[in-house]
């Protein structure tokens, strides 16, 4: 028992020092001794990982790839941090309000939720973005905007779960305002499950950004960003192969860290819960 | 039964506000979309000014935004999606030739990644916290991790290209040949169903983890029964519901999310219908896609919460699928 | 804009129907053309074989008859009927298996009767008539008539919303003068009339009332073969025309294939993954790395043309690049062996230094000269001049950096690492360069509109009268002007290549505004655009191209005259 917990311990221990890894990493690029990302040389491309000056070789317009690893992780971090922010504030607004309110204000609120799920992403995404624009910052806005819903959804649920315990109850007959009970009473216990699942999510919005950048929908050029990295190899998988598989490796090692985390925090906030 | 019959009429109407207001937006969306019709009909060679008035006489649009959407959700509500800008074949019938593939599609991945996941999902959930959970657990997230594209162009290399196994691109209608069908959908229908197993295994575990503590498992242990059969009948029965609901949600959003595995693979479905319609701004089959997108993904949510109610009337009352 | 948004290679709609609309008078030469017409009546209307495969590699080995290929293109189109959308770029490839045009591209710009068995003019090149054979048929039998081509002409071309009516937006009435003559009456005089009937298809009228709305799933043309089945996004299977006309040069009956199945696979990769792992024996592209990475691979050979070019196309009326000495900055700082590097097919892909390419009967090489040549130190002196110009167009106070927006359509992988380069170069120059990613309607929409300020445009290669005339006609009636660029010079020698079809005269006042356009730079040119076939030399024999492909015109791949090893 002590060996499994000690092994499980490793992972977790390593998913945490990866993720730390990642985001000191893209705080601190511009401290680095690499090149910039966006710094090109057409004569000097698909080097070979190991080349001079180049730990990782060069990508098709003859850039640094760990450079462009690097300050992608900024875009795969700031999007999902965004979608992590806007879920936990606006969803968990939202959805502890549902779920306290009940009634008429709930039906409202979460049937906007459901608009906002039943609509296809894709066209949802498209169209978005058509508007606002291709910065990190319309990304990571958009992106913001579609995570509110599940987690509205969560909040709502957990909010649900608490109305009727005794704490809120005998809040609630001693007159407090609604407002005090939603903040010291329910958001206390509604958050950590959020955080858990956020964890995942961000995870998660990683992977939805490179699925659009793989399809050309995400940050506009030369931004590098890990998925734009994989759809910009992908002619050059035969030969160069590790233009397609570094920036993936990546990318999954950091998801994995992120559901990895969120998994070790949900059994902590479970836990804590039943105590 | 009653109040089940009174909440399904509630339900419904709710619904139906939810594909009316999805439509609206849609409409708004699409329509105020940059970039004329008129000019993604014509091609930059085709444009002049007499040619491009024509073409937004023809489209229709030249009439307020109002109006054109009142005069479509008229049509809508006759059963008519309208027809294309472009192809000038309705919309349902081009429907009806890519949606085949993309739900043989959804179909295909369902079935590999539940029936890949169920055992590992029980026997992970049955050893949890051990070292086979560890490891099952590790793989699943892993699986969550390897973005689909990434898994799509792998299997092509490697099953297509060098071991000559399955064709690289392509599809095959079922009517023609079933078992070229199959090929045809395999590797596609896996790189689909990698990140559902996933899932469904770590629904799985937890659920039949938290089984295995109730009294009746318990019981059950004590009275000798064969392991085999207190995991499927006494464990995996009960998470089955929550299993249902995830599966549920799943096929909702893989209804609208199959695009980068239909490109990647050259197969004709609604996926790739839906972007080409949204690039060559043939807004009649954006707003129709959209729409039938939508309900697709009401409609299953609404069938798997009644479902849920049914099997389980304890949830019948506050329960959401939101909340599993 | 070659290209395709999301997903890579969908709706790859680069080059399009061509031709141009001739609103602008002048005299003609019609002799020339008559006689043109006349001399090739006999021989293109039993012409096959090697008559007409000068443009591309010789078929190797002894033709087939029988068998079937399949072949994936890029793109899907919507339709494949004269007169709707326009078509994916790859569409073209459908159309020559499916028709044959009127007229056909001769590698020196010309073009000859093909279909028809003359062309010949009034003394004034107002009026054209068409004769054609007889005994040509329709995939269903029936014979085609004089009276088939006006139905085609006022049922299907100019109909509303039309695509193709811009092409002939010159032509004021088609009429039938006999049951296999047609006379085309001209707004204005055009000499080069011939050229616009590359484009002119003959095809069965009575598609719109036998099939109503979906008429355009059901081509019915005098061509090879015949469309037998089509699951869009997916296949089309082509059969044999039975009473196809064409024989070849042992008398035997074309097409030679008894069926071609064009799938259609619009990831690049997934194309060349399904070629390897036998799933096709050849493929088309506009993509040259693939064109230079499958040159590589054994047992598969590479046809590919010059079809175009592609350049950066600014805004003349916007700031800042309304201001010259912006555009020569940019061109200065242009180094076009970078851009082509970066592409990754430095073989296929060759440098653009003019409209047209070295292949071109029109090639200019003393404009290709006065092109400002890269220089990096040169434009940023340039450049300084307009930021330290109190007057300087955009606004800015002096000494401030000069913001410029270029236009990219971001699933286009070959122009986003064009761009890319660009930034790069344009930025050491002293620009701040955004690059703004974006789809092709927008793009179009942006450019027609003025809306921009510069962006990536491939051209395909015309005769000059058709290649200047789309886009350079006054900008406030012609929003296919990109660029804006209203100059007098410019629009006076479009007037005069109307009236002309002596290649002297022609190539003389193409160089009168090919020196404008290296002074004035409305458009910095960049490189060729090529199309590709990439096919298995074990399973296709006969791959053969269209005349008109050596010189880049109307290139397009002779399906008559593959057959199956």
């Amino acid at each position: 028992m002590r060996g499994a917990v000690a092994r499980h311990g490793i992972v977790r221990t390593l998913s945490f020092v990866w993720i730390a890894l990642v985001i000191l990493a893209a705080i601190f690029a511009s401290l680095l001794p690499i090149p910039k990302p966006d710094a090109l040389d057409p004569f000097r491309r698909l080097l070979l990982p190991g080349s001079a000056g180049h730990l990782l070789g060069t990508d098709d317009l003859g850039r640094d790839i760990l450079s462009r690893l690097i300050y992608g992780a900024r875009v795969s971090l700031i999007v999902g941090a965004a979608s992590f922010v806007c879920g936990l504030i606006a969803g968990g607004a939202i959805g502890i309000v549902a779920g306290y309110a009940k009634g008429k204000v709930e039906r409202v609120l979460m049937w906007a939720m459901d608009v906002i799920l039943s609509f296809p992403a894709l066209v949802l995404l498209i169209g978005l973005v058509a508007y606002v624009g291709r910065s990190l910052f319309d990304i990571s806005a958009v992106l913001g905007f579609l995570a509110i819903p599940i987690y509205a959804r969560i909040a709502r649920a957990q909010t649900l779960s608490f109305t009727e315990r005794d704490f809120v109850l005998a809040a609630r007959a001693s007159g407090s305002r609604p407002r005090d009970i939603l903040l010291y009473e329910l958001l206390p216990n509604v958050w950590p499950p959020m955080v858990a699942y956020g964890l995942v999510a961000v995870g998660l919005t990683i992977v939805v950004e490179g699925s659009l950048s793989f399809l050309g929908l995400s940050v506009s050029a030369p931004t590098p960003s890990w998925g734009g990295m994989i759809a910009g190899g992908e002619n050059y998988l035969r030969n160069d192969p590790g233009l397609v598989l570094i920036p993936s490796a990546v990318m999954c090692l950091t998801v994995l860290a992120f559901n990895i985390a969120g998994e070790a925090l949900g059994a902590k906030t479970s836990k804590v819960g039943r105590a | 039964m009653s109040g089940l019959g009174g909440r399904i009429g509630r339900q419904v109407v709710a619904l139906l506000a939810t594909l009316l207001a999805v439509s609206v937006l849609s409409f708004l969306l699409t329509s105020l979309l940059p970039g004329d019709p008129a000019v993604a009909i014509l091609g930059p060679s085709g444009i002049t000014q007499q040619s491009l008035a024509s073409a937004r006489r023809a489209l229709g649009l030249d009439h307020p935004l109002v109006q054109r959407y009142w005069d479509w959700l008229g049509n809508v509500v006759h059963g008519n999606l309208g027809s294309s800008f472009i192809t000038h074949i309705s919309v349902s019938s081009e429907l009806r030739q890519h949606l085949p593939v993309t739900l043989e599609l959804i179909v295909l991945a369902t079935i590999f990644s539940v029936v890949l996941a169920i055992p590992f999902g029980i026997w992970s959930g049955y050893r949890a916290g051990r070292a086979d959970d560890r490891i099952i657990s590790l793989l699943a997230f892993a699986g969550l991790a390897v973005p689909t594209f990434v898994v799509a162009l792998m299997l092509i290399l490697v099953c297509a290209v060098d071991l000559h196994w399955l064709p690289a691109s392509g599809w095959v209608p079922l009517t023609q040949s079933p078992w070229q069908n199959f090929r045809s959908a395999l590797l596609p229908a896996l790189a689909l169903a990698l990140p559902q197993m996933a899932v469904n295994v770590r629904v799985l575990r937890s659920d039949v983890a938290a089984t295995m503590q109730s009294d009746f498992v318990t019981f059950a242990v004590a009275k000798g029964l064969p392991l085999r059969k207190i995991l499927f009948r006494h464990a995996f029965r009960p998470s089955s519901l929550s299993f249902v609901t995830v599966m549920g949600l799943q096929i909702g959003f893989l209804l609208g999310g199959t695009v980068i595995v239909e490109n990647l693979f050259s197969l004709p479905g609604i996926g790739q219908m839906l972007v080409q319609s949204i690039l060559s701004r043939d807004l009649i089959t954006v707003q129709g896609l959209t729409l039938f997108i939508a309900t697709g993904f009401v409609v299953i949510n609404f069938v798997v919460d009644l479902a849920y109610s049914l099997i389980d009337p304890r949830i019948r009352r506050g329960r959401n699928i939101a909340t599993v | 804009m070659r290209g395709s948004e999301l997903p890579k290679g969908t709706s790859a709609q680069r080059r399009y129907r061509q031709g141009g609309s001739a609103v602008l008078g002048g005299l003609a030469l019609v002799s020339v053309l008559a006689a043109c017409g006349g001399s090739a009546n006999s021989s293109s209307n039993n012409g096959t074989g090697s008559s007409t495969t000068s443009g591309s590699t010789p078929a190797a080995g002894t033709p087939k008859t029988g068998g079937s290929m399949t072949f994936a293109l890029e793109s899907e189109s919507p339709d494949y009927v004269p007169g709707g959308s326009r078509l994916a770029y790859s569409g073209s490839a459908v159309e020559a298996a499916v028709y044959d045009p009127l007229t056909q591209y001769q590698p020196d710009g010309t073009a000859k009767p093909f279909l028809a068995q003359s062309v010949t003019a009034n003394s004034t090149s107002t009026q054209w008539t068409v004769t054609l054979p007889s005994g040509i048929k329709f995939e269903d039998g029936t014979g085609v008539t004089a009276q088939d081509i006006v139905d085609d002409y006022n049922q299907y071309i100019v109909a509303t919303g039309s695509s193709d009516a811009a092409t002939f937006a010159e032509v004021k009435s088609v009429t039938a003068t006999g049951p296999l003559t047609a006379l085309f009456t001209l707004s204005a005089p055009d000499a080069n009339f011939p050229i616009i009937l590359t484009n002119f298809f003959t095809f069965n009228p009575d598609l719109k009332s036998k099939y109503g709305s979906s008429y355009g799933a059901h081509p019915d043309g005098t061509g090879p073969f015949k469309l037998v089945s089509w699951q869009p996004n997916n296949q089309i299977v082509l059969q044999a025309n039975p009473y196809y006309w064409r024989k070849d040069s042992a008398g035997r009956q074309l097409p030679y294939l008894s069926s071609i199945t064009l799938k259609i696979i619009p990831d690049g990769n997934t194309r060349t993954a399904t070629l390897q792992s036998s799933g096709i024996a050849g493929f088309e592209t506009v993509e040259a790395q693939l064109m230079s990475s499958a040159s590589s691979l054994p047992g598969i050979a590479v046809d590919n043309v010059d079809t175009g070019g592609a350049g950066w196309f600014f805004n003349t009326q916007a700031a800042p690049t309304n201001d010259l000495r912006v555009r020569e900055a940019i061109t200065e700082a242009t180094d076009r062996s970078a851009i082509i590097a970066a592409l990754g097919a430095g073989s296929i892909v060759q440098p653009r230094v003019e409209y047209f390419g070295p292949n071109s009967e029109y090639y200019d090489p003393q404009a290709a000269a006065a092109l400002p040549a890269t220089d990096a130190a040169k434009a940023k002196a340039t450049l300084q001049g307009y930021i330290n110009d109190p007057k300087r167009t955009d606004g800015k106070p002096v000494g401030s950096p000069v913001n410029i927006t270029l236009n990219y359509i971001s699933a286009d992988t070959q122009e986003g690492a064009a761009v890319q380069v660009a930034q790069s170069e344009w930025q050491a120059a002293g620009f701040k360069v955004t690059l703004n990613a974006t789809d092709e309607a927008t793009q179009v929409s942006d450019a027609a509109g003025g809306k921009d300020q510069a962006f990536f445009f491939e051209w395909a290669n015309q005769p000059p009268f058709g290649l200047f005339e789309h886009n350079y006609l006054p900008s406030k009636e012609d929003p296919a002007n990109w660029t804006k660029f209203d100059n007098p010079t410019v629009l006076g020698a479009i007037q005069s290549l109307a009236a002309t079809t002596d290649l002297n005269q022609t190539k003389s006042l193409s160089h009168t505004i090919n020196m404008v356009f290296a002074q004035q730079l409305p458009v910095d040119f960049l490189f060729s655009s090529d199309e590709g076939w990439i096919y298995s030399t074990s399973k296709v024999g006969g791959l053969t191209l269209t005349p008109g492909s050596k010189g880049g015109l109307g290139d397009n791949i002779d399906w008559a005259l593959m057959w199956a090893k």
